[in-house]
């Protein structure tokens, strides 16, 4: 086929509308190399797109919404890659911004937990202080309100001296407390000695140093008769010296 | 008229570059030149936008498959549109059963004559064409119809056919045709 009958057969048309068999397009394509064949081509193409946009229908407005819709989320496109790309920079400068911005707050907040932590371990110690201060107390309490115990006041057994100590007595749970707030410090190597008197014979009932806030339990007995201080050196004595006799008081049956 | 030459290398580039405003802006341009081929070929508007869409989704995914050396922009997209209305008025048809023969046929006839539907700014076109040349145009650049299915329903040889259309094409006076004599 000749360029010339290409043309004049109609083939070129019925290219434009892939209406040609296998042979018949391939023979067209070879001769669209020829420039008159392609000068042709043109003419009937641009005829078409005339035709066509003469014979236009605009689309509903909503197809044009729906098929842009559907390329942003078929997605993959550079435009979109570039978007990501910029939007995942500001967000990587933003985090460290707030990493920096949180950092910062980070340690601020941790040296006041800090702070705070040890004020709270000082306040720890003060309550559990304060605690074990009144748990003596309310021991030293329930001794004073239990009529269980009898209370021997024991007086000052040295002319000039206004000196005393207390004993609560309690023989049926054979409990002994001492109140001795107002006996005077002694000097070092000395203590003072407590003596239960049972039938006439003085038996030791503990060494002790003077307690200004509270009560101290010493060694009990059965029963007592009277019971006394005296001074010995420290450790205590075996049997009392009795010019140190300090005070004196006797239970009252 | 230069404004196909000039603009279509740049606007196929940067659609091959994945240029989504590109892709916009070939919507805006060509949507309703291709919808008017669409709509008139499958005869049904949820059809015809479905079918629309369809044919500028394969646009945007094959557009690295049009090669300017086998002809325009406009042709290329204008074959995938034809192509895509086509087989889904065959669907449409093959759906409806047995009637499928007879209902193309009223289709056919109907489209054919022009009655009901809006060729006007097509007519002002071809208002120097005979009666036979506005019918065969419209056949079978607008509606669908191949070469074979003319030359069966209008009783013409298969070569008159080809060679009508071309005479009937050659006295399409256009702009651009003045511009190639």
């Amino acid at each position: 086929m000749t360029s010339e009958e290409i043309i004049s057969s109609g083939l070129l048309e019925a290219y434009l509308t892939n209406d040609l068999s296998d042979e018949q397009r391939s023979s067209v394509e070879a001769h669209l190399k020829d420039r008159s064949v392609r000068k042709e081509y043109l003419a009937i193409q641009q005829k078409l797109e005339a035709m066509a946009f003469a014979a236009s229908l605009a689309p509903d407005q909503e197809v044009r919404y729906r098929v842009l819709m559907k390329l942003v989320t078929k997605g993959s496109s550079k435009g979109r890659m570039m978007y990501y790309l910029a939007a995942s920079i500001s967000l990587a400068l933003l985090s460290m911004a707030a990493a920096f911005y949180f950092y910062s707050k980070y340690t601020i907040t941790n040296d006041q937990l800090l702070a705070m932590e040890s004020q709270n371990r000082e306040m720890a110690d003060n309550i559990r202080q304060v605690n074990t201060r009144m748990e003596g107390m309310r021991q030293d309490l329930s001794v004073l309100i239990n009529p269980a115990y009898s209370r021997v006041v024991m007086n000052s057994t040295q002319s000039g001296l206004a000196q005393q100590a207390v004993i609560y007595f309690n023989p049926s749970e054979q409990k002994v407390y001492l109140n001795s707030s107002t006996l005077p410090e002694l000097t070092e190597g000395q203590q003072y000695q407590l003596w239960a008197l049972i039938d006439g014979q003085p038996v030791d009932a503990g060494t002790f140093d003077v307690v200004k806030d509270g009560f101290q339990q010493m060694r009990s007995f059965e029963r007592a008769d009277a019971f006394a201080v005296t001074i010995e050196p420290k450790g205590g004595s075996t049997s009392p010296t009795l010019e140190k006799m300090q005070v004196y008081g006797e239970v009252r049956s | 008229m230069s404004k196909t030459i000039d603009f279509t290398p740049l606007l196929v580039a940067r659609l091959k570059a994945r240029d989504e405003s590109a892709f916009e802006f070939l919507y805006d341009q060509y949507s309703a030149a291709l919808y008017g081929i669409i709509s008139r070929t499958v005869n049904h508007t949820e059809t015809a936008e479905e079918t629309l869409t369809d044919t500028f989704l394969k646009i945007w995914d094959q557009i690295d498959k049009y090669d300017p050396d086998k002809g325009t922009l406009f042709t290329w997209m204008y074959r995938i549109a034809r192509n895509q209305a086509i087989d889904a008025r065959r669907s449409r048809n093959f759906k409806a059963g047995e009637k499928s023969a007879e209902l193309d046929h009223v289709v056919y006839l109907q489209s054919a004559d022009g009655g009901r539907e809006d060729f006007i700014g097509l007519d002002k076109v071809l208002d120097n064409l005979e009666e036979m040349c506005r019918k065969l145009l419209k056949l079978n650049f607008f509606l669908g119809y191949t070469h074979a299915e003319i030359s069966e329903k209008e009783n013409m040889a298969l070569g008159s056919v080809k060679t009508k259309i071309r005479s009937c094409l050659k006295n399409v006076k256009t702009q651009l045709h003045a511009d190639f004599d």
